[in-house]
Formats: structure tokens, sequence, C-alpha cells
């Protein structure tokens, strides 16, 4: 097969899987910060693949979660892994607290500059707590419920609701009122 | 434009996938950079291996002129009036060679004598060792091409005498090019030997014999093992008619 139409093949795979990739490395990596060069190294190696032997259409999109979790594994140390195990704090009392307040977790109530939401984004990625900026990507940007982020997690929903409810009162302590952050 | 609406366009520019792929693609690209720099590097280098190869053919060739044929010793075979010269081997040097084949025994093969057909175990007609009773015929099938997958070109036909053990006598002939050999040894400045008008080359290494000739329209290899300088000599001349 020559090269051009292994590019062909090659794009077409890209265009197919990317999003369904891009979730997976998203919610297994150890930072959200390491998804692009993840996926880039991801592609990379399907690439090198497709130059060598024929690949079967029927389960490609598993086989490239299969290289996907193969260099998540790599891209990590053991010490990397280590520091960013969450302690969260998960305080059962403001969990039920947060539950009783379900309907006013609602980012619209943020009163933020509109050219702020990349450095709010950037911001939101650079937590400790990596479970963070993934249940605002599954949540703002996939739309997912809070059932559907608990089954991806592996979280229960009350966790998640807090995680939002505390990070959108963060978000506005430090962006809001049409302010910049003095970070 | 709401505030979700905003963050969501905040993420979807930090995971681009069209950025994502400008980024693949220029990896690749770079990929291929570094594989031409290479591809540079080994054509480069092609040359200083090419003047090493020819040093070495050249330092071969004087070892052959030097050793060959200088230090081979002719063998007499006085039953038949023959002075077989054989070139030895032993200081010149041959190569295993790795070749591409398929072989398949148990079929018919064309018969390369003068002699009638199926008679090539016929004390009378050859003079054979007396226990190398046994015979087996073999095509050696060669791909087209490096790409083709099928082993259909017919690139010898091999006729093996045998005790059933380490003694043979491997006959290896075809007509339309010469048989191929497990060995590459040069024939270069080798001393000929003339049996009954049939111009011949024979080498010994070892504990093998190889003849190298054409007869009958047919390009021959002969390997030896484990076979006498008399046998070798009694079989060729028994061939030759």
């Amino acid at each position: 097969m020559t090269s051009q139409s292994n590019l062909y093949k090659f794009n077409d795979i890209y265009d197919k899987t990317h999003l369904d990739l891009l979730k997976y490395v998203i919610i297994k990596c150890h930072n959200v910060n390491d998804t692009n060069d993840i996926i880039q190294e991801t592609y990379l190696e399907l690439w090198n693949i497709i130059n060598k032997k024929e690949l079967k259409n029927n389960n490609v999109k598993n086989y490239l979660i299969g290289i996907a979790n193969n260099k998540i594994k790599k891209h990590y140390t053991l010490l990397q892994k280590i520091k960013t195990i969450s302690i969260f704090e998960k305080n059962d009392k403001d969990i039920e607290l947060i539950d009783l307040l379900e309907d006013k977790i609602n980012i619209e109530n943020l009163v933020i500059q509109k050219d702020n939401w990349l450095t709010i984004w950037n911001y939101i990625k650079s937590k400790k707590n990596q479970d963070i900026p993934k249940v605002f990507y599954l949540y703002y940007r996939l739309e997912f419920s809070l059932k559907e982020i608990s089954k991806e997690l592996k979280v229960s929903e009350s966790y998640i609701k807090n995680l939002i409810y505390r990070t959108l009162r963060e978000l506005q302590e430090k962006f809001g009122n049409g302010g910049i952050s003095n970070d | 434009m709401t505030n979700k609406e905003r963050l969501k366009n905040a993420i979807e520019q930090d995971f681009n996938p069209t950025n994502n792929y400008e980024e693949i693609i220029k990896k690749i690209e770079r990929g291929r950079e570094m594989k031409s720099g290479n591809s540079l590097l080994k054509w480069s280098l092609a040359p200083i291996c090419l003047l090493v190869v020819i040093s070495g053919i050249i330092f071969l060739n004087y070892r052959s002129d030097s050793n060959n044929l200088l230090e081979s010793k002719p063998y007499i075979d006085k039953e038949n009036n023959i002075t077989l010269n054989i070139n030895d081997l032993s200081k010149v040097g041959m190569a295993r060679l790795d070749i591409d084949i398929k072989t398949v025994n148990g079929v018919n093969i064309p018969y390369p004598f003068k002699t009638n057909e199926n008679s090539n175990l016929d004390k009378e007609l050859f003079i054979i060792p007396s226990d190398l009773t046994q015979t087996k015929n073999f095509i050696v099938y060669t791909r087209r091409d490096k790409d083709s997958k099928e082993y259909d070109v017919i690139a010898n036909y091999i006729m093996l005498i045998t005790d059933g053990n380490d003694r043979n006598i491997e006959i290896k002939y075809s007509k339309d090019q010469q048989p191929l050999r497990d060995y590459y040894f040069s024939e270069d400045n080798s001393k000929i030997t003339i049996i009954n008008g049939t111009d011949l080359k024979i080498y010994k290494y070892e504990e093998n014999f190889y003849a190298t000739f054409s007869y009958n329209d047919y390009n021959f290899n002969i390997e030896t093992s484990n076979i006498t300088e008399q046998e070798i000599s009694n079989y060729l001349v028994s061939i030759l008619r």
C-alpha cells in the first residue's frame, strides 16, 4: 500500500475515533494537561502500524484504545502516579449539603469577563485534584449527566456535585465580578 | 453566549482535533526527514562499503592466484588415465548462502544424461559407490520477484544418490541457468579438468567436492559429502560419456 493511501486510511480513522479517544485519555490519564501529548503519541503509533501491516477496520477503535492505554502507562513514572492520587476533601456533611443545593449549581450565575474563559479552563486543569478538570470536561463539554460521569469516573454523584459546586464557587471568588485574578 | 458555551469553547480550543492532527502530521514529516537523512548517510557510506568490497575481492583474487592455483595438487586417476585438477578451497574460503527457495521432493524430473532414463543407479552404466543405493528427486522453486508470494519459478532439479546417512552425491542441474548452490566461492582463476571433451571445474573443501560443468545442454553442479577423490573421479567419468 502506498504512503498516500495509508494517509487516507489514517485520516479516516482519525476522524472517526478522535473524540472517543480524547474522552478515554482524559478519563484515564493522571494529568489532563498531558492529554494532547498522549493523543499525538497514540496516533503516531497507529501511523507506524498502518505502514507496517493491514489493519482490520472493525476493531480499529478498540485497537487504538489499547495503544492509548499503553501510552498512558508509559507516560507516567510511579512517583507521578502516587503524587496525583486524589486527596480531595470528601466531607460527608458537605456532600449532603451540596445535595440539597443542587439547583444552585449553575455556571451562569458566575459573573466573569467573557474573554477570561481560556484562563479559567487552564486554571481548572492546574488543580491538584485532576478529577476536577475531568468532571468539567465531561459535564460542560460533552454534556454528560451526573449519573453518566459517575459511571465513567467510578465515583459517586455526590462527589461530582461537590467538585462542581466548590470549583464554581472558587472561580467566582478568583475571577468573578468582572475582575481579573490577581494571581 | 452563555458561560457554559464560553467554557465549552475554551475546552474545544484546548483539545482541538485540527491542531492535534497538524501536530501529528508534522511529527510524521519530521520522522520521514530523519529517515531521509539516514538514507543519505546510508548512501554516503555506500561508496566506502563498495571500496571495502572491491578491496576484499582483489585481496581474495590475490590469495586465489597465489594459493588456490599454485598450491593445489592434481589428482591422478590412473584407472581412467585422467588428471583431475582439484582446486583447494580451504585457503580461499567459502560462504554459506541463505537462499529463499521452496523444495518439492518425490517428483518426476527430467533426465539429464545421454544414457537411458531411470538408469542412474545402474552399476554397469554409472560407477557409483556400492553403499549408495537410494535415490531421491527434488525440484527447487524460487519466487518470480521479492514481492511475489508464490514460489513458481523452477530454479533447478536435484537428483540425490545417498547411503541414507552422510555419504551423498547431489546432482543439481538446470537448462536455463546455473543451479543454485548452498555455498559461494570464487571460481576465478580455477584450474580446469577435461573429461571426454567436457570442461569441468572441481573444488574441494574439507570432505566435500564440488564440480561444475555443462553437458548435454544442461548446467550441472555436483556436490558430494564424504565421497573420496577416487569415487568422485569414477562417477564423473561414468556420466561424461
